[in-house]
C-alpha cells in the first residue's frame, strides 16, 4: 500500500522538504503521481530501476495531506 | 460588434465561470461507500478504498450495512472468511461440488490470508484501525443493526450510527460514491 505509507511519512515534514519513496509495487508507477497531484504535492522526478520505482515528492501547502 | 453593455456582461460571465471552477477544483473531495458484504475478500475493497482516498486528501465514509456491519463487529472482524463455493473468480477455482466439502471455506480463507501476507498487506483489523487513525468516518447502519439484533455494545468504539437517510444526505454531496 504505497500511498498510504507514503502519506505517512510526508506528515512528518514540512513544506518544501523532499520524499524519496520507493515502491516495488507496479500500480505505484500510476498511483504515486495521482496521490501527489491529489495531495497538492509536487512530483520532481520518477524513475524504474528493474523491479523498484523511485519518486522524487516535493510537500506542498501545509495542510495537504 | 458588441455594445459596451453586451462586452461587460461577457467578461462578468467569464470571470464567474473562472472563478467557479477554481472553486470547484480546490474544494475537497469527498467519496461515499456503501460496504455490504462481510466476506474477507469484500471487506478489503471498502477499507483500501477508504485509506488511500484520506491519503490523497479527500474526505470519506463507509457505510456498513447487512453483512458489511461484521466489518465493525468487535468478535465477527477477526474472522471474516471467503468460501470458494460459487465463487468461480476465486484464484484457485474450486469445482461446486468440491466447495461444499467441510473445511474447504477454512482452505480459501487461509490462502487468500497468505496471499496478502505474502505482499505484506495488513489484516482486516489493522486495516480497520487504520481507517479509524486517518480520520475515515466509520457509519454501522441502524437498520441492519436491528434485522441481525448486533448492540451497540458488539461494534467497535469510534463508529457512528446512522440510517440509510443521513448516508444518503452524505453521499448526496459526495464527488464519488461506491457500492461495494
Amino acid at each position: 500500500m504505497p500511498v498510504i505509507q507514503a502519506k505517512q511519512a510526508m506528515d512528518k515534514l514540512s513544506r518544501g522538504q523532499v520524499l524519496k519513496v520507493i515502491a516495488t509495487d507496479p500500480g505505484s508507477k500510476a498511483d504515486i503521481p495521482s496521490w501527489a497531484r491529489a495531495a497538492g504535492h509536487h512530483l520532481l522526478k520518477a524513475e524504474q530501476q528493474d523491479k523498484k520505482f523511485l519518486f522524487w515528492v516535493q510537500k506542498g501547502q501545509e495542510g495537504a495531506q | 460588434m458588441t455594445s459596451a453593455p453586451a462586452q461587460l456582461l461577457q467578461e462578468n460571465l467569464e470571470l464567474v465561470t473562472r472563478l467557479h471552477r477554481q472553486a470547484h477544483d480546490q474544494e475537497v473531495k469527498r467519496v461515499a461507500i456503501v460496504a455490504s458484504k462481510g466476506s474477507l475478500d469484500m471487506a478489503y475493497p471498502a477499507l483500501i478504498l477508504a485509506t488511500t482516498a484520506v491519503s490523497m486528501g479527500m474526505e470519506c465514509g463507509v457505510f456498513f450495512t447487512f453483512y458489511g456491519l461484521n466489518i465493525l463487529h468487535k468478535k465477527k472482524y477477526r474472522s471474516l472468511k471467503v468460501a470458494p463455493l460459487a465463487n468461480p473468480a476465486a484464484p484457485v477455482p474450486v469445482p461446486n461440488i468440491l466447495g461444499a466439502i467441510p473445511g474447504m471455506t477454512f482452505a480459501a480463507t487461509t490462502m487468500l490470508k497468505w496471499m496478502m501476507r505474502r505482499q505484506k498487506m495488513p489484516t482486516i483489523q489493522e486495516m480497520v484501525r487504520l481507517s479509524q487513525e486517518m480520520g475515515v468516518k466509520l457509519i454501522a447502519c441502524s437498520t441492519t443493526m436491528g434485522v441481525m439484533g448486533v448492540k451497540e455494545e458488539d461494534l467497535l468504539d469510534g463508529v457512528d450510527i446512522e440510517g440509510a437517510a443521513a448516508f444518503l444526505e452524505y453521499a448526496s454531496k459526495a464527488h464519488v460514491t461506491l457500492f461495494i
